[in-house]
């Protein structure tokens, strides 16, 4: 079992900045994800953990010791790739097996630990085939087989569902998920899928530009989103943002915006940092609400509340989204299927206000401790 | 449909038969004149058909000249500038394939430029060189200074095929337990087969074919290949044309027999280069 640690970790190609100064620390049998959007750098963090890529500067450790300078077959890491990387000049047996060849273990231990992991993965029937002859689901449960064939201390496994149909990656994230809490090997899992980060990840480090946006659990980053990139990055369907300005001080706060005016409860302006109110006067900031936080009601039953014009309505059967026109403000939100309304419909907005989310208008900080 | 059919016939008429006529006609004429006596050959009107076919010129080119050893020289060169493109235009390839660091790009320009010098631009200097050194009338020269302007085009013949085999290969081989290098050797080079067998046979038939630089380098029987040899038969007041069609001929089968084996290869290496 394992700990990786990534101190001060920068990786440049040329003139270009790819990680930047990165730091995290992966517990002992831990899943962890990197996600982020393409360019981010989470690839190339992950390949420098392994060592298919040289440090520019900072360490890399692993139990301990410094691998900068080691080479990726003395790390005792298996990879996973996007691609599968099977070898197409060997059979299904012998691209699980290879490894264990390469180690010169004995024939026979050999057959049986190729066998067992294929059982494991339900692919035993397939071992005296070509992968050219695999679909892409059984390509991939090969993959996963040769990583898992020798009992590394830990996996990487850089987008293997990328390449899957939307069903089948369903399938296999949640063989991947029975497989780690089985073996409990420490696996740092690359994605640009927030679903996959939410639904597999212990903790999920969110990256932007080679940068660490901010790492937590699924639930953290959910639900306190560090900056405004974390908030519409997790979650799906994003987070809707509009500009706003805090007005008042001390514990009356009004949020006036495009919108609508909206006087916080005491409760949340608790939340809310010292600095974000003061006698300069009123603050700009950015405003997040989620799609599930925002109710719509009728105009003939709500006539306080902000009005809004739909625009159009999805359904996904047991909900609806519906999309919002609300002066020059656009919205998404979520409603049971049963209370959706129907498009060009005038209906009420009611914003969740305990579960309103306020950023800094320059840094895109939250604002909320 | 009517017209697609006229239009291909035609083409096959008008174009693809006089096209391989023209192509054929020279070996036709090197198989009938290896049948012919010197007098039918200097005949005019030529004979196609020999009028007295004889197998004699078989018995007499092996005895006029030291055919055996010419076969055995041209067999070295060509083994020689395979060997030579492998052991040092492979990995070169592979390093320009695989790898990203300074000069690179120039360098790769540099190859095709060096495509752009015939050899015999060079002759002369690399003669003198060659005579300095005590080292005229010997093969492992001849095949070195063949292979330097083979070398080239190979490199860049084979760093379009490792391209195309896709690096998470090699790096999960690392993973596996490979060094690069038992990487390399083991997952990329056996996928690069056919390529390299196309580039072996372009090789040896560049060593087989080598004139040039064994006319000037080499001037004893015992170190000559076939080309050098047969152009013996060309002297100053006459042309042994029968002896020089059979050598030429027995020559060229020796080749066209070994293309016939690999030719499977051959096809897939240099189709999937071009698709590459």
């Amino acid at each position: 079992m394992s700990v990786v640690v990534c101190k001060d970790l920068v990786k440049r190609f040329g003139s270009a900045l790819a990680v930047d100064h990165v730091n995290v620390e992966i517990q002992d049998g831990e899943f962890m994800v990197f996600v982020g959007p393409s360019g981010c750098g989470k690839t190339t963090t992950l390949r420098m953990i392994g060592g298919l890529e040289t440090v520019s500067s900072g360490e890399v450790y692993i139990d301990g010791e410094l691998v900068n300078d080691v080479a990726p077959r003395h790390r005792d890491i298996a990879m996973v790739f996007q691609n599968y990387a099977l070898y197409p000049h060997y059979k299904v047996f012998d691209n699980i097996g290879y490894t264990l060849k390469l180690r010169k273990r004995p024939k026979h231990e050999i057959k049986q630990r190729v066998t067992d992991v294929a059982t494991m993965l339900g692919i035993e029937n397939l071992l005296d085939r070509w992968p050219r002859q695999l679909s892409g689901g059984e390509r991939q449960r090969v993959a996963l087989g040769r990583a898992i064939v020798r009992n590394p201390r830990l996996y990487l496994m850089d987008e293997p569902l990328s390449n899957l149909d939307a069903k089948l990656r369903v399938q296999m994230r949640r063989e991947i998920i029975r497989l780690q809490r089985q073996l409990g090997t420490t696996t740092i899992y690359v994605t640009h899928d927030q679903v996959e980060a939410m639904t597999m990840g212990d903790r999920i480090m969110v990256l932007r530009f080679g940068q660490i946006q901010q790492i937590g659990q699924p639930e953290t980053l959910y639900n306190q989103p560090a900056n405004m990139f974390v908030a519409q990055f997790i979650g799906s369907p994003a987070m809707n943002v509009f500009p706003g300005r805090l007005e008042g001080t001390g514990q009356e706060l009004t949020l006036v915006a495009d919108i609508g005016h909206f006087l916080l409860p005491p409760e949340f302006v608790a939340r809310i940092g010292r600095d974000s109110v003061g006698p300069q006067g009123p603050r700009e900031v950015m405003c997040g609400i989620r799609p599930e936080d925002i109710r719509l009601g009728s105009v003939e039953s709500d006539s306080g509340r902000p009005r809004a014009l739909v625009d159009l309505v999805e359904g996904l059967g047991s909900d609806a989204y519906v999309s919002l026109s609300v002066g020059d403000t656009m919205l998404l939100a979520r409603t049971p299927a049963d209370a959706r309304p129907t498009e060009n419909e005038n209906v009420t907005v009611d914003l969740n206000l305990n579960k309103l989310h306020l950023f800094d208008f320059e840094s895109e900080l939250s604002l909320l401790n | 449909m009517k017209r697609l059919n006229l239009l291909k016939w035609l083409s096959i008429i008008f174009f693809a038969v006089p096209m391989l006529f023209i192509l054929v006609f020279p070996f036709m004429v090197m198989v009938s004149t290896s049948f012919k006596t010197l007098q039918e050959v200097s005949q005019i009107p030529p004979t196609f058909i020999p009028r007295q076919p004889t197998l004699e010129n078989y018995r007499e080119v092996w005895e006029i000249i030291p055919l055996a050893t010419h076969f055995r020289n041209s067999f070295l060169l060509g083994l020689g500038e395979v060997f030579l493109i492998m052991v040092l235009g492979v990995p070169a390839a592979y390093s320009l394939a695989r790898f990203r660091y300074a000069g690179r790009q120039p360098y790769m320009l540099f190859l095709l430029v060096t495509q752009m010098f015939p050899a015999v631009v060079v002759i002369l200097g690399l003669f003198r060189l060659v005579a300095a050194y005590g080292l005229v009338n010997n093969l492992a020269v001849v095949a070195v200074a063949a292979a330097s302007f083979t070398m080239a085009f190979c490199i860049w013949l084979l760093t379009g095929y490792f391209s195309a085999i896709p690096p998470e290969i090699e790096e999960a081989a690392m993973m596996d337990g490979n060094s690069r290098l038992g990487a390399m050797i083991r997952m990329t080079l056996p996928l690069a087969r056919p390529g390299l067998i196309a580039v072996a046979i372009f090789a040896f038939m560049d060593g087989w074919n080598e004139f040039l630089f064994s006319l000037t380098f080499i001037s004893n029987d015992q170190f000559m290949p076939l080309t050098v040899g047969l152009f013996r038969f060309i002297s100053r007041f006459q042309i042994q044309w029968h002896h020089l069609m059979t050598g030429s001929l027995l020559a060229t089968v020796v080749v066209v027999a070994l293309f016939m084996m690999v030719q499977s290869n051959l096809t897939r290496g240099m189709v999937a280069i071009s698709e590459k």
